[in-house]
């Protein structure tokens, strides 16, 4: 038993051959083309290429919101390949941790309530989640933004914000589109500093970028074009 | 479902306050649609009650035969007795009858003076009438056909004739006569209307005593029918042969517990269907204002029902929380339209005299189907919300 899992840990995360494609009247499109990708636990992955390649739509897959048209994938040791859309909502919520380009957090709720949303569709109690969120918060050091909607905080707390509520239900996996797109080169500065520490807690993380120095940050980059790892 | 319905409840009301003005459009409309529903449900409720009621005085094979406007002095009576003895006679159907002459008369104690109506009847009346005797008796058949001096005191005239002492068995004087009080008629209760309270019966041959003529005006006859004998063909039969002695003139109308049925349909009946076309009309439009704000309210929350789903909302979930807003906005639109339809109903009831009644089953099926109508206003959008792509609303909002 010791001796197998030390020889092959179980990773994180394993594609198998996945394939995206959309079709249309017009023909079909391949945003992921036979795709084989491994994800070792406690890893930083950098995903590289052009616009249009596929990086988001590989990070959606690996996040169970996008469906592959084919091929294997194995999350966490389970095959979620063929998922019903209640048991992929279950395991985005206990496994996966979203950080978008564009923060993507509820206009009309407060920092702590955006921060605590995973935990509302697993049942955990308001005083429970408005602690945790805080605890979440002062770790990005927005402990002074609590009750303020996002058109109140600046861009770079928006984001701290939304890393808050990807982690706040503590996932095995963040993944992470170009979440210094939409930044300036301090606000960026930080939210990297930020991935990285996230990283060196142990947490696994996929993370989508067009810059090289970004990318070095990263054990390991990945290229990727018109759906193809190269 | 995983979330807790507290919290549920949160994101709905969060929902809702989004959009205050629609929000309260929609709830105006089905405040109305509900008032109105409430104030029909309670007029036609009052009047059903009252109906029952008078039915239930009456009693089902009892057919009542009104005399219609006062006869004039040329003009011959439009009930007489000899048209009761005609009914009792020649119908075979008839069990019991009490022919009922009404006089206003003055009667007197030794010290004390009313005016009461004096109504000459038969022994009968008073068990066609279901009324009963807290002391003493009726008067019998002989008394009756004889023309005795005697009375029995509806329970108000004993009390007005004699507020202390006690009136049964004395003498009191009813028009010229003096006749001896040999029965007191227990309390009628308040609701029956018909003053049997306030009135003094004597023998009807007594009232005619004068001038015996057959001829004399009767204000209503009383006619129990025997079982099993339809109370409308029997009404038909008397109508017929009423007409048939008053050459075809009808100065009479005739009741029964099913003609009043009938008639309980056409009374109000303006009121009612304008109550109901406003109901309706306000009810559409709210579900077509529920509707359009749910839709509306799913396409402008694209963005945050995809990151719901990302952070693993499942689609019953979504699906509930947009449900769950239409419901409260009917619900609240409904809670509004009771308090106003019973407090509008109540007042134009107290204005205009009318019996006021809401039957609570009749209000909890009103009320279920405002809350269905809600479900069926936000469905489809909400089923729209539950099976967005979130990827693609990921995508479109940058
Ligand atoms: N709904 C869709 N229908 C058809 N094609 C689509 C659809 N969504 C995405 N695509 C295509 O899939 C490909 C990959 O898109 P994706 O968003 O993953 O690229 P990306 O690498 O993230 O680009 P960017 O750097 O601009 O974000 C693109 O060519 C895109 O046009
Ligand atoms: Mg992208």
């Amino acid at each position: 038993m010791i001796m197998n899992e030390r020889a092959a840990p179980t990773p994180c995360a394993s594609l198998e051959r996945i394939e995206r494609r959309y079709t249309r009247r017009d023909g079909a499109v391949t945003a992921l083309d036979a795709v084989d990708l491994e994800i070792a636990r406690g890893e930083m992955l950098a995903l590289m290429g052009p616009s249009g390649s596929g990086k988001s739509t590989l990070l959606h897959v690996l996040g169970l919101l996008d469906t592959p048209t084919a091929g294997r994938y194995r999350l966490d040791g389970e095959d979620v390949s063929r998922l019903d859309d209640d048991s992929r909502s279950t395991r985005r919520n206990e496994k996966i941790g979203f950080v978008f380009q564009a923060f993507h957090l509820v206009p009309h709720l407060t920092l702590q309530e955006n921060a605590s949303l995973p935990l509302v569709y697993r049942g955990v109690h308001e005083d429970e989640r408005r602690d945790r969120a805080a605890t979440a918060l002062r770790k990005v050091g927005l402990d002074h933004r609590l009750t303020h909607l996002p058109d109140e905080v600046s861009g770079g707390e928006q984001q701290r914000a939304a890393i808050a509520r990807a982690l706040i239900h503590e996932p095995p996996l963040l993944l992470a589109d170009e979440p210094t797109g939409n930044l300036d080169e301090t606000s960026a500065e930080s939210i990297l500093d930020l991935v990285r520490s996230i990283h060196q807690g142990g947490t696994t993380v996929v993370l989508v970028t067009h810059n090289p120095h970004v990318a070095a940050m990263a054990e390991r980059t990945q290229e990727i074009r018109d759906g193809r790892l190269l | 479902m995983r979330i807790q319905p507290r919290d549920l409840l949160g994101a709905a009301i969060a929902g809702i306050r989004l959009y205050r003005l629609r929000s309260s459009l929609t709830i105006a409309s089905f405040a109305a649609g509900t008032a109105a529903a409430v104030a029909l449900l309670a007029i036609t409720g009052g009047a059903r009650q009252e109906l029952l009621d008078r039915i239930q005085r009456l009693g089902a094979n009892l057919v009542s035969i009104h005399a219609i406007g006062e006869a004039g002095r040329e003009a011959p009576p439009a009930l007489t007795i000899s048209d009761a003895i005609a009914i009792e006679q020649s119908l075979s159907f008839a069990r019991d009858i009490a022919p009922v002459r009404v006089v206003p008369a003055s009667v007197l104690l030794p010290d004390e003076q009313i005016t009461v109506q004096v109504v000459g009847t038969t022994p009968d009346y008073f068990a066609l009438r279901g009324l009963s005797f807290t002391r003493g008796r009726a008067f019998s058949a002989t008394e009756n056909d004889e023309g005795r001096a005697v009375c029995v005191a509806g329970d108000g005239t004993a009390r007005r004739l004699a507020p202390e002492g006690v009136v049964y068995g004395s003498l009191v004087k009813v028009g010229q006569r003096w006749c001896r009080v040999i029965g007191i008629l227990a309390p009628e209760a308040a609701t029956t209307g018909e003053d049997a309270d306030r009135r003094l019966y004597v023998p009807i041959s007594t009232t005619l005593r004068r001038d015996l003529s057959s001829r004399q005006a009767l204000g209503e006859i009383l006619l129990r029918i025997a079982d099993g004998v339809d109370p409308e063909r029997a009404a038909q039969v008397v109508k017929r042969t009423l007409l048939r002695r008053h050459d075809g003139i009808e100065h009479f109308s005739i009741e029964t517990a099913q003609a009043l049925l009938r008639q309980q349909r056409s009374a109000r009946g303006l009121l009612d269907a304008l109550l109901a076309a406003v109901a309706l009309l306000a009810l559409c439009l709210g579900g077509v204002a529920l509707g359009s704000q749910a839709w509306q309210s799913v396409s402008l929350r694209r963005g945050e029902i995809a990151i719901r789903r990302a952070i693993g909302a499942r689609r019953k979930e979504i699906l509930a929380q947009f449900l769950l807003e239409g419901i409260m906005l009917a619900a609240a639109g409904a809670a509004l339209g009771v308090g106003l339809g019973v407090a509008g109903s109540g007042f134009a009831s107290t204005l205009g005299n009318w019996p006021w009644l809401l039957p609570t089953r009749s209000l909890a099926a009103t009320l279920a189907a405002i809350l269905v109508l809600g479900v069926a206003a936000t469905l489809y959008p909400a089923y729209r919300a539950a099976t967005l792509d979130p990827v693609a609303a990921l995508r479109h909002e940058r």
